[in-house]
Order: C-alpha cells, then structure tokens, then sequence
C-alpha cells in the first residue's frame, strides 16, 4: 500500500497521457493478456463454478440437478468430516505451536547468536539441502519407520522403552500423532530464512546496548527479537497455520486417514468424495467450507498478532 | 544452560558455550537430514544386509540398487523435469514481464488490473482444488502434460507479479528514461536492463517454484493417471510401497530407498547451482515477502 502512495506523489514525473485514456492504454492491457487470460480461467473462473456446483448434485457422470443447501447441510451429518474436523485443529495447533514457532525460532536464534559470521553464513547455507528430498519421498521413509519394525520401535527398544513401541500408523491411539510427529525436528527451510531476515534488520546499536546492559540472552530473545521480528513470525505463523489446514498429502500417504477416521482431514474427505465417491457437489462444498474457515484464521492470526508496536 | 553470555563470563566458558551452539545446530540440521543420511544408508543393502541390521551401513554397498531404482523412474523424472521446467521458465517470465507493465507503464485501471491479480493469493487453494479438476476434465486435458502445467503457472506467476513488481519498482527509472530516449521498446527495457539486474530475485523465486511443483503429489495424482505419463512424485509411491508387505513390515528397502534418493537429485543440483543465491535473497530482504 505506501508503494501506492509514493507513487501517486512521484507521478507527475513520467505521468503520460495513458493513464487518462482508455483507448491508449490499449497496448499496455495487450501486454498483460496472456496473463489476464490465465488467470481468468484458471483462477477465477474455477472457484466461481465451484459455488455453483455446491448446489447441485452429481450422478457418476455427466448429469446433475439443482438440491439447494442439501450439500451444506449433509456436512453437519457426515461423521468422518466431523472427526476430520477435529483433527485438524489438533494438527493446527501443534503445527503452529512446533513447526510454525519453536522449530524454527530456536534454529534462527541459535545461527543468529554464533560469533562467527562465517559459520552462521555455512550453516544458512546446508539448511538449503532440507528442500532437497520430495515431500512423497520423505513422508513414505517416515512411514517405514513407523512400521512395527522400523525406525522408531528401535530406538525405543534400544534406549529401554519397549513397552512405548507401536505400529504408529496403524493404531487408532497414535495415527494423529504419527501424522505430526512426521518431519522432526519440524525446521522448514524458508521458515529459518525468514525469521533469520527479520533478526538481521534489528540494528546493531540496539543489541549492543542490551548486551552492555548485561541482558541475558534469553532476555533478549523475549524482550528485543520478538517484539521486533513480529512481521517475520506472523508470517511464518500464517503459512504453518495455511498450509496445515489445507494439505493432506501425510493422511493421504501415511495413514490414509485410518483407522477409524482418527486421522482424517478435511481435506482429504473432500479429494476422497471427488475421487472415490464421485460426489462433486458435495466435494465442492467441503472446499468452500475449508476455504472459509482458513479465511477465519487468517484474519485471526493478523488480529491477534499487530505488527505495528 | 548459561544465565548470560555477557561480558562477566569468563573466556573459556564462552568459548564453551560457542561449541554448544555449534552442537545444538549440528544436531538439529543432522536430525532434519536424517531421512537423507538413513536413505543413503540402506540404499545400498540387499535383503539379507537390510534383515540383518537396518539403519547402520553395511558393506558391501549394493549400487545395483540405484540402478534398478533408476530404470524404474527414469521416464517419470523426465515426465517430472519436462513439466517443472516448462512451468518455472513461463510462470517467470509471465510474473516478471507483467510485473516490469505494472511497475514501469502507466495506464488507466493500472491499480484495479493489479489487485485484481494480487488478490488471488488470498483465495485459499482448497476453494479450486475440486472445480479445477472437473474444469480440466471439461476441456479434455487430464493425462497431458498440461493438465500440470497449466493450474501450476496459475498458480505461481500470481506469486511472481507480486515479488517482480515490488522489486522492480525499485530501480531507477532514469536508465529506462535514457533507453526510452535511445528509442527502445518496452519489450527491450523489460529484456535488457529490467531483467538482468533482478537476477538473484529471479533465482529465489524459480527455486522456490522448481521445489514447490516438483513436490507436489496431490494434483498430479489426480490430473495424470496414465501409468506412462504419471508424475515421478506418483510414480516413487507407487515404487517405494513395493517394498513394504501387506502385513505392515518392511521387506527390503534398498531399491526403495535408492529411489527416494534419485529423486532428489534434480533438486539436489538445483540447490547446489542457485542455493546460494536462494539463501541470499531470502535473507539479504531483497525479496520483499
């Protein structure tokens, strides 16, 4: 937005006669059909007949009839979408709490804190490799070590707590927690990158006071780089709490949202009732449900974290 | 762990608490790596090796297992690069060439068109997921490559309109005057002075659109079934779940292994070219996020 601004009041340096014409702007908005026509019919228009096929049923194939709410309100009744439901606030909740905050704030401090620049630089620059391996790859080797055999149980077995092993993907108990356990320690990459930017803006003449002041360096953290890398951590927050809600590529691979529905999302009920069920219309719906509940949270999220202090 | 890392400690005990960090980030990135070390660790076992002892690496080292591995994914990797490729190279010249119209021309509706593009990347993707797919259905493309690309570079040039555009609004806009002056064309500004110096932004942004499609399972195994054309992120699944039996233990991994770690190779040589520039741009702010 303030680059509008400043733009309004520098304008009338290379204001041209363009801007008050629609006929000469002609050339301009053919420089951005290719884009304008993409984006009107792949994003705009798909979502737009999504609200309209919520209202309708599909049968298998080609037909399909008006039903009003019907769609909405099966949701109210459908007992795995429910559970879903619940699930992913659970997973929400840890997602934000670890992968979103902990995680990676601890990462970033502790590179941000080393003396040595170059090392700090060295360590930036082996988090790259975290991308590396396909998300698929990484969640089927978890699944292995989930097994009964795998990974996990031996290390548990190993430092004497047999008695914890599980099959972790099978087991009603633990598929949920299997699901957010995958992926530890939980530092993604860009979220270290991110939050690493925000500490290298603080200037410097503050952390040296601190520091002559004799703050602890968890004073510091509390009362220096978190009030002042808030932009940075609402960010990070945001996509952790996003991308949680509307992924389900681990139930989809790990667990298949079983047993029993303890690990479904809604997300995944939404791709099982247009791929397995044939149920568009329904599908449909459940996405617009998603779809507004991330909106809520966003708006949240930006309410109950100001950036301004 | 130290009340104070102040000036009162005492040289060697900083110098202790410096090889503490040291560890503590060694152990989390190990920790984080650690699907690729165990990978490469058991890649290389048979199935008497893997019953034997699983995690630790054992000797001989069977490459034979890359090799089966290889044969098996080769034409979904290049399935995989063909799309990927074709997706980063047009969403960023898309993103960028729009972004330069939006940050250097001025028009009537300039600010409307704009936000009218911006304002997708606040449509939550769930909200598409389904009518896309029917929509792709519709115009007859599931099982072509396009099916891929096309909802991709939908989706990434939106990211790249805003990150070209914030970016190149800060460059100076007396070089384009004088080209302007010298009689160059719009497309030439945009081709010749624009671009080029918004290369490291560019690199953060292809890697960050390389890694995003090049990880993405869930579309792809819906908008490409052919077991021919199937995306590698497809494929892999298919081949790593060989290996693991119906009653939920895990026969051998080695060639499920071994394929998990081909198919980070593409990215892995992506990382190694432009990661640097990646972690720069990230860091250095240029990317305004």
């Amino acid at each position: 937005m303030s680059y509008e601004v400043k733009n309004d009041l520098t304008a009338g340096k290379y204001r041209t006669q363009a801007e008050k014409s629609f006929t000469r702007s002609i050339p301009y908005y053919l420089m951005l059909l290719p884009t304008l026509i993409i984006v009107f019919l792949f994003s705009y228009y798909p979502p737009l007949s999504g609200l309209w096929y919520s209202f309708r049923e599909w049968q298998m194939g080609e037909h399909s009839t008006f039903v009003g709410l019907a769609n909405y309100l099966r949701m109210f009744r459908d007992e795995n979408l429910i559970k879903a439901w619940f699930n992913v606030a659970y997973l929400t909740i840890a997602n934000i709490l670890f992968k979103g905050l902990l995680g990676p704030l601890i990462l970033a401090e502790l590179i941000f804190f080393l003396k040595s620049k170059k090392w700090a630089g060295f360590y930036r620059n082996v988090l790259v490799f975290l991308m590396v391996m396909p998300t698929v790859a990484a969640l089927l080797i978890w699944r292995n070590w989930f097994l009964w055999d795998g990974l996990l149980n031996n290390i548990l077995k190993s430092i004497g707590l047999p008695n914890l092993a599980h099959t972790w993907i099978a087991e009603p108990g633990t598929s949920l927690f299997a699901l957010f356990l995958a992926g530890f320690p939980w530092v993604s990459t860009i979220a270290v990158l991110t939050l690493t930017s925000g500490l290298m803006t603080i200037p410097g003449e503050l952390m040296e006071s601190a520091r002559l002041d004799g703050a602890s360096w968890w004073r510091q953290i509390i009362n220096l780089h978190l009030p002042l890398i808030r932009g940075p951590i609402k960010l990070t927050l945001v996509m952790t709490a996003l991308f949680g809600l509307q992924d389900f590529m681990g139930p989809m691979l790990l667990t298949r949202g079983g047993p029993f529905s303890t690990s479904t999302l809604p997300g995944l009920e939404m791709f099982n009732q247009l791929v397995v069920y044939m149920n568009s219309g329904y599908a449909c719906a459940i996405g617009i449900t998603i779809a507004f509940v991330i909106m809520v949270v966003t708006i949240l999220i930006n309410k109950l974290l100001p950036t301004d202090v | 762990m130290a009340a104070s890392i102040g000036e009162t400690a005492s040289p060697h005990y900083k110098i202790g608490i410096e090889w503490l960090k040291h560890l503590t980030i060694i152990i989390l990135l190990a920790l984080s790596l650690l699907t690729i070390i165990v990978a490469i660790f058991v890649a290389g076992k048979d199935v008497f090796q893997y019953q034997n002892n699983q995690y630790n690496l054992a000797f001989p080292y069977h490459w034979e297992n890359y090799q089966d591995a290889f044969k098996y994914l080769f034409p979904f990797v290049w399935n995989s690069v063909l799309a990927v490729a074709t997706t980063t190279l047009l969403s960023l010249l898309l993103g960028s060439w729009c972004g330069f119209v939006f940050a250097r021309m001025r028009f009537k509706f300039r600010s409307p068109l704009y936000y009218l593009i911006i304002a997708l990347l606040m449509i939550p993707s769930p909200l598409s997921f389904v009518p896309q797919y029917l929509w792709i259905k519709q115009l007859g493309m599931i099982n072509t490559p396009l099916a891929v690309i096309i909802p991709w570079t939908a989706f990434w040039q939106v990211l790249g309109v805003l990150w070209m555009r914030t970016t190149l609004e800060d460059q100076e806009e007396a070089m384009f005057e004088a080209a302007r002056i010298d009689g160059a064309s719009v497309w030439k500004q945009f081709w010749y002075i624009s671009l080029p110096l918004a290369r490291p932004v560019l690199f953060t942004l292809g890697v960050w659109i390389i890694s995003g499609s090049w990880n993405d399972y869930v579309w792809p195994s819906i908008a490409i079934t052919e077991p021919s054309k199937i995306m590698l992120s497809v494929a892999l699944r298919g081949y790593m779940n060989q290996a693991t039996t119906a009653a939920g233990m895990s026969g051998n991994l080695g060639p499920s292994y071994a394929g998990a770690l081909i198919a980070s190779l593409p990215l892995f040589v992506v990382v190694l070219f432009v990661g640097k520039q990646f972690v720069e741009g990230l860091v250095s702010g240029s990317v305004k996020l």
